[in-house]
């Protein structure tokens, strides 16, 4: 039975609480209005980027400050509007809602939820323009951020305060690599927030879906404006979003921000400039887009301790046509970056996921952002992948080459078998010990090519099963003793012998197993 | 120049014809923010209250605004 009488009351509260509008506005009206742009007279006070609201509670970003008129495009009521609404100002710049609140949410980048689930209660707002933590402020980046994906851990590391571009074609697996890496987050301490920037819906379903699944909501806030978005909201999302992470940072909290993708990102910012009338550059670009996301990327730094010590580490994904990675936006973002994972879709299509090109992949940060077990025995890694790929032409000559080109092109192929990873499988750091260990050691020539994905796998159950207190003896900070390097290689070598049953186990070292 | 004219006109909007004490109180209100100017409009669409316009700055005290601002409010 609906209580008549609670919902009177509720209302009557809601009434009496209604703040009453301030008594003096400034007030301007619309002259033009068109395509989500409109025009407005008088306002002679507005600020660049000022939030304007039109009578109907519609907003609109006020970007053309002229001689004798605003340009401002529209948030919402775009066929609402028309000639003659009046135009108020809210005296304040473009802010973003903020708080702890906003985690598990899914919000729009003016801070409204769109999950349908309850309304903020918070009122803190951060402008969603903000300088970028200035030279002094900043401190070194000596923290890896573990992403859980063997072949980015081990040689393209990231760390708490970069700034990692992933870069690739469509359907290469990028989004993927983001996800996979705030799944990976969930014990590490790291406020994880996901920008979609005119994506599809269903994409974005899927992917909050694999989140909430997998309890990565918890930590996580989802900052959406899809496809059908008007532009202007989705020229906004990601200084939205990064709004949030300042927030965070500023309080020493490490912040993780992935921004999908910048793109599309690019393309929202030149429609709206075209339709501001804005002159036309390079690509329709306007002449500021290297500033549209060079001030985006710089506000993603690590503070130095005494300013908190808080870091906002940034993941922007930069989509290429047919791998042309010296186009206009993609030479852009990359130079602003520190770093980039470079997906190929040949890669990808012969069946090496992820599909990174270790070649061309580059992590400026390096050495410093990982954990002193794992720089240590990856050294060698990227070099001894160089020089496989290099003989990796003559494999058609088979049995033709002598025996130390064939170790080299076996043992290349099994390592580049063992750095194939499946979504959602994220290795902890002494899981990714023992796997370079074992497929640098003289052991893996016992495996068969074929074998070898699911040998990692069995191997990694058998020691969590029966060999657990191997890992307590692991100290991923040290580097990895002899005795420890020897343990890891009996209890392998023991897997090899019950696995593969004793006969095949037991060829001795340098005879390469059939497949 | 255009800044000048339009800031010393005051639009005052009203639902009804004020009487002389109201539009002397009306009048000494727009004096002190600058307007020079006077110009009555009754429009009864704002059903009560006084919506005053000196230039860019907008006094709005009309109930139709009030109810406006309740209305989105729930």
């Amino acid at each position: 039975m609906i209580d008549v009488n609670a919902i009177g009351k509720g209302i009557l509260k809601k009434i009496q609480g209604a703040r009453p509008e301030k008594e003096e506005r400034a007030c301007g009206k619309i002259i033009a209005s068109g395509d989500g742009v409109v025009h407005v007279t008088g306002l002679h006070d507005v600020k660049y980027n000022e939030l304007l609201e039109i009578k109907g509670g519609y907003r609109a970003l006020a970007l053309n400050l002229e001689h004798d008129s605003i340009g401002a495009v529209l948030f919402s009521g775009d066929d609402k509007v028309g000639c003659g609404d009046y135009v108020y100002s809210t005296g304040e710049t473009v802010h973003m809602r903020v708080g702890e609140e906003l985690l598990g949410r899914i919000v729009d980048p003016l801070g409204e939820p769109l999950d349908g689930l309850s309304e903020f209660l918070t009122t803190e707002y951060r402008p969603v323009e903000f300088p970028a933590p200035s030279i002094m402020d900043r401190g070194k980046v000596n923290t890896p951020l573990q992403t859980g994906i063997l072949a980015i851990d081990s040689m393209i590391p990231i760390g708490r305060g970069q700034r990692e571009l992933i870069i690739g074609d469509r359907q290469t697996g990028k989004t993927a690599i983001a996800v996979d890496t705030i799944l990976n987050q969930k014990n590490e301490n790291v406020i994880c927030i996901y920008v979609s920037i005119g994506q599809k819906a269903s994409s974005l379903a899927k992917i909050i879906s694999t989140l909430r699944n997998a309890g990565a909501m918890d930590y996580t806030c989802v900052v959406s404006s899809t496809a059908d978005d008007p532009v202007p909201l989705q020229y906004l999302a990601p200084y939205s979003g990064c709004a949030l992470a300042e927030y965070f940072m500023y309080q020493g909290k490490d912040v993780l921000i992935v921004y999908d993708d910048l793109s599309k990102h690019a393309v929202a910012y030149r429609t709206m400039s075209l339709l501001l009338k804005r002159p036309a550059g390079r690509e329709a670009y306007p002449g500021d887009v290297f500033y549209l996301h060079s001030r985006l990327l710089e506000r993603a730094a690590k503070l130095s301790e005494e300013k908190g010590g808080g870091s906002i580490t940034a993941i922007p994904i930069v989509e290429t046509l047919a791998g042309d990675i010296s186009a206009y936006i993609p030479t852009n973002v990359i130079s602003i970056t520190d770093g980039q994972i470079y997906l190929e879709s040949e890669l990808f299509n012969s069946g090496v996921r992820p599909a990174v090109n270790v070649g061309l992949s580059v992590s400026r940060v390096g050495g410093s952002a990982q954990r002193t077990s794992i720089r240590n025995i990856s050294g060698q890694l990227r070099v001894n992948l160089a020089q496989y790929r290099e003989l990796a032409i003559f494999m058609q000559f088979g049995s033709d080459l002598d025996a130390e080109t064939q170790k080299t092109l076996s043992r290349g192929a099994k390592m580049t078998t063992t750095l194939k990873q499946r979504q959602y499988l994220n290795y902890s750091v002494k899981d990714m010990l023992v796997l370079l260990t074992v497929s640098q050691s003289e052991l893996v020539d016992r495996i068969p090519e074929k074998k070898v994905e699911s040998f990692n796998e069995g191997l990694l159950d058998f020691i969590r099963v029966n060999k657990q207190d191997l890992y307590t003896e692991i100290d991923p900070d040290q580097k990895l003793s002899a005795d420890i390097k020897k343990k890891i290689l009996l209890i392998a070598e023991e897997y090899i012998n019950c696995s593969m049953g004793v006969e095949q186990g037991n060829l001795p070292i340098g005879v390469h197993a059939e497949a | 120049m255009k800044n000048c004219a339009e800031n010393c006109l005051a639009v005052v909007t009203l639902a009804m014809d004020p009487d002389s004490e109201t539009k002397d109180k009306i009048e000494s209100f727009c004096k002190k923010r600058g307007a020079v100017q006077f110009e009555y409009i009754i429009d009864k669409n704002i059903i009560a209250g006084i919506i005053i316009q000196i230039g860019d700055k907008i006094y709005d005290g009309s109930v139709q605004n009030r109810l406006e601002t309740m209305k989105q409010s729930i």
